[in-house]
């Protein structure tokens, strides 16, 4: 038995109260063991017995109750009518024994609390949905649960990465490998098109705000530094997650749940003594493996130059490059070009080949090997009465590339009291802190740092002999006026922080009117507040663009009105929301048979986003003082980026619900299950007839093994089929028939300031509801004592009206609008199989296996005049359309089939030149329509892939246990941004090895100059980049599938025997490794196969850890 | 208990049915739907200040600038100047397409829709004939940039530019001709004059137009369209209201100045600092005037080394779109039109007498005495060049009257533009191209 076992106080067991006895006796064991336990404590649990005292008018109140002896028995006198007792032990889970009336001895069990649920128990799991629990017998819809401590990764600093390959019909892709990044999550595809397609978080039934990822191949959102409310929970704090699939399921959400629901339960204080956990990880990220990027090292760069130097009809930015710079300083161009290498003379060639030598690692240079470590520590307990649990945080994660890094400090708090046998209530506080770290990189495209790591000549050093920085000749944008730009500068006199404080509180309350009827609520806030800061001191490139553009021309003199210094940017956001729920359950059982659970409740959600912006120019870092701006004129001081202080409006929303389900159960067999919600919202501007829209499910299931019938097949021990169908709605709130519009001011002469009304979005009165339909079809199967489970769903969703964002014709006065473009389905399955393959004391082995795949079908699409591509009717959504090339010809311009006809560029696009007649070679245009260039193209793929899945193997060997999970991603086409434009090629920039396959599989180097070359049509077509036709050649296109090794975690628990004495409950000590493998068809020049194509995106961290974790 | 439920069950249903549309009814802060008279002020205003900065693009398109290489700006207008409207570099800056069509959005939402809501006043009728006003003079400038010049033999079969009369942003528009744009001119700078209140805006909000600028749109639509009567008409009727010109012996500022007493409406930046920075006045410009007596050298133009800048621009307080002397220039040219020629010699006469020193102006009237009609039609085309150099008038003016070759030396190479050169049309953008495949 225990040693740290706490005697219970022996409870008075005297009754004043003159009332009929009776004496039970029992004997408690340990459930697993069936070993005695003595000291186990037996108590009437529901009711206090009053007792007169001696004193008049004051009532004593005792509970009758007394504990085991050493042999596991006990003896207790209880009230003749006492309906129940409670059996409790500390650490184990209680429970409540029903006296019967001829029973006067009770043998009990008990399981400890951390074991494992038994099968038996199995039953009576829940499922959390966020504003109920279902039992899992009455589970009707698609959902699926994760225990935090399967998935649990060190090194991983938000949880959203961590389901990665846990869960069929989630998809969860990292988009880039900064610290504290979003992945992108979706779950069984994209539902909508226009408005958001995360999936919405819920932290203990509160909907977080701010956690929509956006578009990662744009390099602006690559940059820029975003707080995501999910990366602010420490997943220290997670015990479970749920995740609501189909409509069924999410119904309950309203439309926002369109995406799924990922719904997070947190840990709480379990009854106990106060339980001390303490974890501590160290991890080691390697430096991404630049080699990866497949670029040309200097040698082969100054080959490649020299090799277009020899060409004069290269005319694209033909002074690039330092052998160019070289060649036309010392006035052997013309020499070089008749005599070749040979007739240069020697200063040049000396300096050409001194290029060769510098080989600049720029993958040392801009990445490196981050040590970074991770703390834990929680405190939790609880009585009968109350618990807590209260936990501290900490992680430090430093980026690999150098200069980025991202840090969390939690506190969590929660609580938990019965006030009384009615009325429970709980709060919880989660408190974080964090801090994201950059550097400024959003003066020109060409500096983000794996882009320019990719361009930067390998030949270019980055410092001079003297030590000062050496200045790179070749960036973009400034053909002849020239802004000296040097990584390393910007890097270290840069700075970008985001820090994020954020505040979560959620209080319940929850109050049993009746034995059948329960009402709750819950309040739940949440407050955010980001500060970002952008600084860019006097020597760096971005001060220096910025300096350019205040270069104005007075009294025969260029001057700048930019003061000395730095410049300083600061956005300060606030972000607030309450919601308040208030819910009512009424449950009952009629004659054991009919089961009805009915909830109704409303909602209040109010959301309140603020955003002030100030500048400093001229900012000195050692006074901390900013310099007014003189402006040269009024127009200069009316340009918005001169703006000191800018307040936007606040955006207030408010969301008014009712909501409720019921479910009807018969016989334990047959469930149905209905769920409606209606959603009002602050709709300005909006038609009346959208401001209230119904969202609504109804399923079923069947629990078959509960059928007489299946009594014999004892080989199938569970087996239910689940059946679903919904509807939801969107309508895109921002679009309105009315003209809405936003104040402003301008000065459109000098002196005087007027406020302007600027239209907010295009006023569209045509745009109508997007509405879903959602069939799933399910089956959960547990073979062999449940040593095998399998679910498996099968699904189908409709879509109809989508509203997407599309171009408009420039003549509306607008670029894009949202329009209902089409319907579309997206059908799939999922099959999650765990098995546990060998299951004995000293060595279990299980696994499991999630498999989804989802291909949506675009049923119809409004077809638009200004379309490029071909209509996607009867393909994915995210279909993908290539140009089919057919090798290249002889001048190395890419052949393309017609049918089967192969033909040249110019027969392809039907090119002709416009002016032949007086002005040859100056404008290309093509002959054919824009619906014949449509049907140039051909469908090579679908963007999204084909299979999803993970595969996760846990292994325990005595004390050792060992965990590898994999996730796998099959079939997905993508099309990566051409290594090279062979028509306009910029020496001034480095390449992948591409560039050696130009004119044979890849286009070759080409010119779009009229003289010397039979091609320049095609090459002028290319050039301009109509049709996006360069881009959009076969050639760039690749189905990727990969699995990737996520997680390999061997862990070592030491023995009871050593750690008992200690005082110590269990300790672990853990070796984790993140990301070592990948295996995939190639992802040539590109650092993961999750990236491929992204010019941006940073490396995925590789990392070992190592870590402890304790607790007492 | 059935008090708590009673309750509970009422708080319940009050609060969805009767607080709920309440909860819900935020007025977003510094959002609007625009009814009153007052808003669409604000509304109109907003097209006042979006309308497009395209006549400092044309200047880069004339002989009056050459571009300085050095400047940062430069690869965004060097293919401009290269007359390079078709692949062009991602950097060059686009011809404004949109931006003309976004004005024109805000005067239709202020015509189809303001019209129904704001309160019958006159400062109602003074919006909506601003509005037409403007929508009109956004077609003039569209239909000169990407048409053909006006010729009455071919205008309804040369290609104009699409016209925008209602909001709907599911039409797609063909090019109308170009006597259809005209019409439609036409037919909105009618409308206007009809409901025009103000005589003439206060100064510091003469952007908007008054009677008088609307007149002065008139007299110039007129002469591009070669109908004399109308422009001798348009710009006597002008020039009775506001005929004051600026003598520059003594004034301190150019005369296309917001300030200067010979602003009639001040919207168009002709010459705005990017392109102020980026070129040098040509050669060929410099040498069409006297340097020592035409008062307008040092007020138009600066030494910077060996070459000149141009002054008269590169800030909002030279906004320029009508002023009076060019009335008395479009008077001239109609009357020589007319064959009164003596009268156009006054005419122009007026204004010089205003440009030169006393002795200049002397010179100048002796040299322009014995002039015939074509020799004295050269003369007021050069003293156009002279008058309007970098108001954003030459690109125009050339369009419509000779269409001559020009060549720019850029990075070293020579770029030609021939005589009657297609290119003096300017191409659709290609942003426009790529929305609407009717263009």
């Amino acid at each position: 038995m225990k040693k740290t076992l706490i005697l219970l106080p022996l409870l008075a067991a005297q009754v004043a109260l003159a009332q009929e006895k009776k004496t039970i006796t029992g004997k408690i064991e340990d459930g697993n063991t069936f070993q005695v336990m003595a000291g186990a404590s037996i108590k009437i649990e529901t009711q206090s017995i009053s007792s007169k005292t001696n004193q008049e008018g004051i009532i004593e109140s005792v509970s009758i109750g007394t504990v085991t002896d050493k042999n596991g028995k006990f003896i207790l006198e209880i009230p003749a009518d006492t309906k129940s007792v409670m059996v409790s032990y500390l650490g184990y889970e209680s429970r409540i024994i029903l006296i019967n009336e001829d029973q006067t001895h009770y043998n009990v069990t008990l399981t400890p609390v951390s074991s494992e649920v038994s099968d038996k128990n199995k039953i009576q799991e829940v499922i959390i949905t966020g504003y109920q629990k279902i039992e899992k017998r009455k589970q009707t819809s698609a959902v699926s649960t994760v225990k935090m401590d399967n998935i649990n990764q060190a090194g991983v600093a938000s949880v959203d990465q961590m389901l990665a390959g846990q869960i069929a019909g989630v998809a969860v892709t990292p988009q880039t490998g900064s610290p504290g990044g979003p992945a992108k999550i979706r779950i069984r595809g994209t539902a909508s098109l226009s408005g958001p397609q995360d999936p919405l978080w819920v932290i203990d039934g509160l909907p977080l705000e701010g956690n929509d990822v956006p578009n990662f191949t744009d390099k602006d959102n690559i940059d820029q530094l975003q707080n995501f409310s999910i990366a602010g929970l420490n997943p220290n704090d997670i015990e479970d997650i749920t995740i609501l699939k189909d409509a069924a399921a999410t119904a309950i959400y309203g439309a926002r749940a369109a995406n799924g629901v990922i719904s997070i339960t947190t840990k709480k204080g379990k009854k106990g003594n106060m339980r001390v956990n303490f974890s501590a990880d160290t991890f080691v990220t390697s430096r991404p493996d630049f080699d990866k990027l497949n670029l040309l090292n200097a040698t082969e760069k100054v080959d490649l130059e020299l090799m277009l130097a020899q060409r004069s009809d290269l005319t694209y930015r033909a002074d690039k490059g330092e052998v160019m710079r070289i060649l036309m300083k010392n006035g052997q161009l013309d020499t070089f070009r008749s005599g070749g290498l040979d007739g240069l003379n020697s200063l040049t060639r000396q300096q050409i080949d001194g290029l060769r030598n510098n080989n600049t690692d720029w993958g040392k240079l801009l990445y490196r090997t981050a040590i970074n470590k991770q703390y834990g520590l929680s405190l939790s307990g609880g009585s009968d009465r109350s618990d807590y649990y209260f936990s501290l945080g900490y992680y430090d994660e430093e980026g690999t590339t150098i200069g980025t890094g991202f840090k969390r400090y939690n506190l969590t708090l929660k609580n938990n009291y019965k006030i009384s046998d009615k009325l429970s209530a709980g709060i919880s506080i989660f408190g974080t802190q964090s801090e994201r770290e950059s550097f400024v990189t959003d003066a020109d495209a060409s500096i983000n740092p794996v882009n320019y790591s990719r361009n930067a000549n390998p030949y270019l050093t980055p410092y001079n002999a003297d030590g000062s920085y050496r200045y790179d000749q070749d960036i973009d944008g400034f053909e002849n006026r020239y802004i000296p730009f040097n990584f390393l500068e910007e890097r270290n006199n840069t700075s970008y922080t985001l820090k994020n404080q954020s505040l979560k509180a959620i209080a319940d309350v929850e109050y049993k009117v009746t034995k059948d009827l329960k009402l709750t609520s819950q309040l739940g806030m949440q407050y955010d507040s980001n500060k970002t800061e952008k600084y860019a001191g006097q020597e760096t490139y971005f001060t220096r663009k910025m300096r350019e553009g205040t270069r104005y021309y007075k009294d025969g003199a260029y001057r700048y009105f930019l003061p000395d210094g730095g410049v300083k940017q600061n956005w300060d956001n606030s972000f607030f929301q309450y919601n308040w729920k208030l819910q009512a359950a009424y449950s009952t059982k009629i004659n054991s048979v009919h089961e009805i659970d009915v909830m109704a409740g409303t909602e209040i959600r109010k959301t309140e986003d603020n955003t002030t912006l100030t500048r400093a120019f001229g900012y000195d870092e050692i006074s901390r003082r900013s310099t007014a701006m003189v402006f040269p004129s009024s127009s200069f001081a009316a340009e918005r980026k001169y703006e000191t202080y800018r307040e936007m409006p606040p955006v207030v929303n408010a969301y008014a619900s009712m909501f409720a389900t019921a479910s009807y159960t018969f016989a334990q067999k047959y469930t149905f299950f209905g769920s409606v919600r209606y959603d009002g919202t602050n709709l300005f501007g909006v038609n009346k007839k959208y401001k209230y829209l119904p969202i609504w499910a109804v399923s079923g299931s069947w629990l078959v093994t509960k059928e007489n019938f299946m009594k014999d097949l004892t080989a199938i021990s569970n087996l239910r089929l689940r059946a679903s169908y919904g509807l939801q709605g969107n309508i895109d709130r921002n679009t309105s028939p009315f003209f809405i519009g936003e104040y402003y001011d301008t000065t459109i002469l000098p002196g005087t300031k007027e406020n302007i009304i600027n239209v907010v979005s295009p006023p569209n009165d045509k745009l109508r509801w997007e509405k879903t339909t959602n069939v799933n079809l399910g089956l959960d199967l547990g073979l062999f004592q449940n040593r095998i489970n399998l679910t498996a769903d099968v699904y189908s969703r409709k879509g109809t009206d989508m509203i997407s964002m599309k171009e408009t014709p420039l003549e509306t006065g607008f670029e894009y609008t949202m329009m209902n473009w089409g319907s579309l389905t997206n059908k799939g399955f999922e099959l999650a199989v765990s098995t546990r393959n060998i299951n004995n004391d000293n060595f279990k082995w299980t696994t499991t296996i999630n498999f989804a795949h989802n291909k949506s079908n675009v049923l119809s699409e409004q077809p638009r005049d200004n379309a490029l591509l071909p209509s996607r009717e009867g393909l994915p959504v995210n279909a993908v359309f290539a140009l089919k090339t057919a090798g290249m010809d002889e001048n190395g311009n890419p052949m393309f089939w017609k049918g089967n006809e192969k033909m040249k560029a110019e027969d392809f696009f039907k090119l002709f030149d416009v002016y032949a007649d007086f002005l040859p070679g100056q404008l290309v245009d093509t002959k054919l329509s824009n619906a014949e260039l449509r049907n140039l193209f051909t469908y090579v793929g679908d963007r999204d892939p084909k299979f999803t899945g993970g595969i996760i193997n846990t292994f325990k060997v005595r004390n050792f246990d060992l965990t590898v999970s994999a996730t796998v991603n099959l079939k997905q086409t993508v099309m990566r941004t051409p290594s090279y434009r062979g028509m306009d090629l910029d020496r001034g920039r480095n390449y992948t090895k591409d560039i050696y396959e130009a004119g044979t599989s890849l286009p070759g180097i080409t010119s779009s100059e009229m003289d010397s070359n039979p091609g320049w049509m095609a090459n002028k077509w290319f050039a301009d980049n109509r049709s996006n036709a360069y881009s959009l050649l076969d050639v760039w296109a690749k189905e990727i599938s990969y699995v990737r090794i996520s997680s390999i975690r061997l862990g070592y628990t030491l023995p009871k025997q050593f750690t008992s004495p200690m005082g110590i409950s269990s300790l672990r000590l853990s070796v984790e490794g993140r990301n070592l493998f990948v295996f995939s068809n190639g992802y040539k020049g590109y650092f993961d196969p999750e990236t491929y194509g992204n010019m941006y995106a940073q490396p995925i961290a590789k990392s070992v850890t190592v870590g402890f974790n304790i607790s007492f | 208990m059935r008090k708590i439920t009673t309750f509970i069950a009422l708080a319940v249903l009050s609060f969805s049915s009767i607080g709920c549309d309440r909860f819900l009814d935020i007025q977003p802060e510094g959002k609007i739907i625009p009814t009153s008279v007052e808003d669409y002020r604000k509304v109109l205003t907003s097209a006042y200040a979006k309308y497009p900065i395209h006549k400092s693009l044309t200047g880069l398109r004339t002989d009056e600038v050459s571009l300085d290489e050095n400047v940062s700006d430069f690869i965004a207008y060097r293919e401009i100047a290269m007359w390079k409207d078709s692949n062009t570099d991602q950097a060059t800056t686009e011809f404004p397409w949109v931006s003309f069509y976004s004005v024109i959005f805000y005067l239709n939402q202020i015509i189809n829709e303001g019209s129904k809501t704001m309160k019958d006043s006159p400062e109602k009728q003074q919006i909506l004939a601003e509005a037409y006003a403007l929508r009109a003079y956004s077609y003039f400038d569209m239909v000169n940039l990407y048409g053909k010049p006006y010729n009455s033999a071919t205008a309804s079969t040369d290609r104009g530019v699409p016209i925008s009369l209602e909001i709907d942003l599911e039409q797609v528009l063909k090019p109308s001709s170009v006597q259809e744009v005209y019409n439609q001119i036409h037919a909105d700078m009618d409308q206007a004059q009809e409901l025009m209140i103000e005589e003439e805006q206060p100064s510091g909000i003469h952007y908007r137009f008054s009677k008088v600028a609307l007149k002065a749109l008139q007299a110039r639509a007129a002469l591009y369209q070669s109908d004399w009567n109308a422009a001798l008409n348009f710009s006597n009727q002008v020039l009775t209201v506001k005929g004051q010109l600026s003598n520059l012996n003594t004034a301190a500022t150019a005369p296309n100045h917001y300030t200067s007493v010979e602003s009639i409406m001040a919207l168009d930046n002709a010459l705005n600092t990017n392109v102020q920075n980026l070129s040098f006045a040509t050669p060929e410009l410099l040498s069409k005037y006297n340097t020592v007596t035409d008062k307008r050298f040092a007020l138009y133009f600066e030494k910077n080394g060996s070459k000149y800048k141009v002054i008269k621009g590169g800030s909002s307080d030279f906004k320029v779109s009508f002023r009076t002397a060019e009335m008395y220039f479009i008077k001239s040219e109609a009357l020589v039109k007319l064959n009164r020629l003596n009268e156009a010699k006054e005419t122009l006469l007026t204004v010089l007498k205003n440009r030169y020193s006393t002795e200049g102006y002397l010179a100048v009237q002796n040299s322009i005495n014995p002039m015939n009609t074509s020799e004295f039609m050269n003369f007021l085309m050069d003293e156009r060049f002279r008058e309007f150099a970098l108001e954003g008038q030459r690109w125009y003016d050339l369009r419509r009257a000779n269409q001559k070759k020009i060549t720019h030396t850029i990075n070293g190479i020579d770029y030609v533009l021939q005589q009657n050169d297609v290119r003096y049309t300017i191409e659709f953008p290609r942003s426009a191209k790529k929305n609407n495949p009717f263009l």
